[in-house]
């Protein structure tokens, strides 16, 4: 009896060793990103797995090239993307879980749809549109494009999280006296908040790290930080250190995300999945 | 105009649903819908930005053509051989993580959150991170490799691989895809084994069962359509895969990693001609709405 408890916590330990060495091995490419932006230029090439040597001059060049614009333009078309987003899809969620609308079944289809659809097929006619009234390469153009991108998922994820709500909660506050906007702005939206954060996740981070839409449409000042890693290339190949850099500045603010976050992302994940 | 202004206020007020749903229908309408109509009209003119010549409706000619070209059965035999290598090693290595992670214990909470880091940064940041670690001269990887073995790869050459005969190329763009989405491929079975019964886990653990009897008749029977989920999220998702291969290969060397997401950005944006390349987007359009019915059918049938 002895024996085999001693057996099973072996097992077990084992377990939890070798997948500590797996998420290790796997997790490897981020430990050389993140020392790769620290080394001098020497050392990078005479010594590739440790860092002996803590340099910024890797930040200070890529500021020089324009990384820094480049963030804040990301800043100003998340911001912009995921602020005008909630605000229409949380009218357009109130709607959908309280009224009996023609076409919600179409709505969680459509969803779907978009997730179906190449991006690149969608960017051919907004690039025409977008040079036809002027909105090719402004942050405005940008905003709305991303908007458009994260609405249904945002609307979908808030309409779930009102569904959870009784609607006698609204009836009563409605027969007392109270408007439309009172039970949405006092009543609702608090009790959704939680849905409402999930949602601003999503959205920020699937617009922070977008590319097809970002490539066609932003301008040489509103370039966001994927265009620019994109378009990065040395004279004389690749300035890694400086690459390094940019991507530190880049991911550090999701990996933060991710762990601030956890539960909220977990639950967008596996969305319309498990959820019925 | 005070007339007209009570009634909209009458309107809004007898149909405030309507109102609330306004501006998100108008928004994806102009920027959703209607695009995506005009692409399909497009898809059946001859309509090239360099050519300047007039538009001129060919009927279905842009399809016939893309459907009879060897180029772009070429894009789709890659493009399949891609999709399904990549779904192997998702699942296979999504499936171990997921029964190595599956019962409690101290820090697993932590393992899965860290595990979240790849699918959340940029596919861009990733791929080009990646460019450096398989770089012949100075990536990490060779260095290894030369370490261990004293062989150096051209990762990003047309050199064929051990793996079918696949360019070199074409396996780096694998292995970076799956990297970015074998975690999700993890949650999603974590998610399916939480729907197994706790007390059909406990009766096999006092039963002494072995292991891959547990897998056979306990978890593959429960999470069958949670994979079958699962590759048809990943199906959708492949058929888009476009940033890292733009940043990791830009379809090249030659054409070998020229998956057909690139295909399409370079007929529409290196030889600007709209027509064939609305024609084929609207071919994968209808291939993954295909696929999709398929693998809804299974599942709605698993479903009872």
């Amino acid at each position: 009896m002895v024996e085999s408890l001693l057996l099973y916590k072996i097992k077990k330990y084992l377990r939890v060793i070798i997948l500590v060495i797996l998420i290790l091995a796997y997790l490897s490419p981020l430990y050389w990103i993140f020392t790769t932006a620290f080394k001098t230029r020497s050392e990078m090439f005479a010594n590739p797995f440790y860092l002996t040597q803590v340099t910024l001059e890797n930040f200070e060049e890529a500021a020089r090239y324009g990384a820094f614009d480049a963030i804040t333009n990301s800043v100003i078309i998340t911001v912009g993307g995921v602020g005008l987003a909630l605000v229409l899809s949380v009218f357009a969620a109130y709607a959908f879980s309280r009224y009996a609308l023609r076409g919600k079944n179409i709505l969680m289809f459509y969803i779907l749809s978009t997730r179906m659809m190449p991006p690149i097929a969608l960017v051919i006619p907004i690039f025409m549109m977008f040079q036809k009234f002027g909105l090719k390469g402004t942050y405005a153009g940008l905003i709305l494009m991303y908007a458009t991108i994260s609405l249904p998922f945002s609307i979908w994820m808030i309409k779930s999280f009102i569904d959870d709500i009784p609607k006698d909660i609204d009836q009563a506050a409605i027969l007392d006296g109270h408007s439309l906007t009172y039970v949405l702005f006092k009543i609702v939206i608090p009790m959704v908040l939680p849905g409402i954060v999930a949602s601003i996740v999503f959205s920020a981070i699937t617009i922070w790290n977008e590319f097809v839409f970002a490539l066609l449409l932003s301008g040489i000042n509103t370039r966001p930080t994927s265009v620019l890693l994109s378009s990065i290339r040395g004279e004389r190949g690749f300035n890694w250190g400086r690459i390094a850099a940019i991507e530190v500045v880049y991911i550090l603010p999701i990996i933060i995300f991710v762990f601030l976050v956890q539960k909220h992302l977990l639950r967008g994940l596996t969305f319309g999945t498990v959820r019925r | 105009m005070k007339l007209s202004g009570r009634s909209f206020k009458n309107f809004i007020s007898k149909h405030p649903a309507w109102f609330m749903v306004l501006p998100s229908l108008l928004i994806l309408l102009a920027l959703n819908i209607f695009p995506l109509i005009w692409s399909l009209g497009v898809s059946f003119y001859k309509f090239n930005l360099i050519i300047k010549e007039p538009l001129r409706y060919v009927g279905g000619q842009n399809y016939l053509e893309l459907l009879t070209s060897p180029e772009a059965w070429d894009r789709f035999i890659k493009t399949g051989a891609y999709i399904l290598i990549s779904m192997l090693i998702q699942l296979v290595l999504g499936f171990s993580l997921a029964l190595l992670l599956a019962e409690e214990f101290k820090g697993r909470r932590l393992l899965t959150t860290i595990l979240m880091i790849p699918l959340m940064i940029a596919p861009v940041a990733s791929a080009l991170f990646f460019r450096y670690l398989l770089d012949y001269n100075f990536g990490p990887i060779n260095a290894i490799l030369e370490k261990l073995f004293g062989i150096r790869i051209y990762w990003l050459g047309a050199d064929p691989s051990p793996i079918f005969g696949l360019p070199y190329a074409l396996i780096s763009v694998i292995l970076v895809e799956s990297w970015i989405w074998t975690p999700f491929v993890m949650y999603l079975i974590l998610a399916g084994m939480g729907a197994i019964p706790s007390d059909l886990w406990e009766q096999a653990e006092v039963d002494g069962l072995s292991f891959w009897y547990k897998l056979r008749y306990l978890i593959l029977p429960y999470i069958k359509p949670m994979i079958a989920l699962i590759l048809m999220f990943r199906l959708m998702d492949s058929l888009k895969t476009f940033d890292t291969v733009y940043v990791l290969t830009a379809g090249g060397p030659g054409t070998t990693t020229e998956l057909i997401s690139v295909y399409i950005y370079k007929l529409a944006f290196i030889e600007w001609d709209f027509g064939s390349a609305t024609a084929l987007s609207y071919l994968v359009i209808v291939l993954v709405i295909f696929m999709t019915n398929v693998f809804m059918r299974y599942l709605i049938l698993k479903r009872g």
